[in-house]
């Protein structure tokens, strides 16, 4: 183990009668949540990569916004960071913190849905919509997906945000930071890898 | 219960790298390099960053084994089915 790392014993809660040594079952059960998650995505991506050799599919893939884009990426990247230093603030015990990072992961994911907005706009504006082509379907319903995760883990991070504010969290108890975070970073890695594949490719 | 407890530095480390691989990623998209090579480079980079979330921010480095057996089935069949349709893409 890395010197940067301390992994100390505290027991915040009662262990669950069954529970393995070392699990947390509300982690644990997140971690399973997230395995679907990871086959739901692998469906919808499987779907993008059978039809993007269709010529209204390269077309349309020729068409799309790289540099915008990339400023998203760089934007979801950026709200990761502030999620794990809004947990590292939780484990601390610094409760100012906690909520500046949770809010500031609020904006940051507000701001990633906003410019995806943009440049669904944009597109409509150029006439590529849903039913445009199999590459616009594809391409709508897959980002369109995403999406819809970051709003919702926009919101969890509001209910969260409003828990912390409250005093909801301390040192010893700050699982629901951590399953939240778990949730966004799962979000931030499918983009990873949906950056690649529908705009580097 | 097991808590890791991750230095913020070493988050910041981990967010600088994610983005200056970025930038990389972009360039090579626009570089004009041999199609199959950047194809390798990009899935090898995309990959990376993957992981680095994974391992550091989700904690998967440093928590109990037994979240990331939970994810090792789904995983395995993510890259079946990618491969197999990656690969009929490519024939076709």
């Amino acid at each position: 183990m890395s010197e940067a790392v301390v992994t100390h014993e505290h027991a915040p809660e009662v262990e669950e009668a069954g529970s393995v040594p070392g699990v947390n079952n509300r982690k644990f059960g997140m971690w399973l949540f997230i395995a679907s998650e990871v086959m739901f995505f692998t469906a919808l991506i499987g779907m993008f990569l059978a039809y993007r050799g269709q010529p209204s599919a390269v077309d349309f893939h020729s068409r799309l916004n790289i540099p915008l884009t990339a400023v998203n990426t760089f934007v979801l990247l950026t709200s990761s960071l502030t999620v794990v230093l809004s947990l590292a603030a939780a484990q601390a015990g610094n409760k100012r913190m906690l909520t500046v990072w949770l809010l500031a992961t609020v904006i940051l994911g507000s701001a990633f849905v906003s410019i995806q907005a943009i440049e669904y706009s944009r597109l409509g504006a150029d006439g590529f919509v849903l039913a445009t082509s199999v590459g616009t379907s594809t391409f709508f319903v897959l980002t369109g997906f995403h999406g819809l995760h970051v709003i919702i883990g926009v919101l969890w991070c509001l209910v969260v945000l409003l828990r912390a504010a409250r005093g909801g969290f301390s040192k010893e108890n700050n699982v629901g930071v951590e399953l939240f975070g778990l949730y966004w970073h799962f979000v931030d890695v499918v983009w990873i890898i949906l950056f690649t594949v529908i705009y580097l490719l | 219960m097991r808590v890791a407890h991750v230095k913020p530095m070493t988050y910041v480390g981990v967010f600088v790298v994610l983005a200056v691989v970025t930038a990389v990623e972009v360039f090579i998209s626009g570089a004009g390099l041999d199609r199959t090579a950047t194809v390798a480079i990009l899935l090898a980079l995309a990959t990376s960053k993957a992981l680095l979330v994974v391992l550091f921010y989700m904690h998967l480095k440093y928590d109990t084994k037994w979240y990331t057996y939970a994810m090792l089935f789904p995983v395995f069949m993510a890259l079946v089915l990618t491969a197999v349709v990656f690969v009929h893409g490519l024939r076709s």
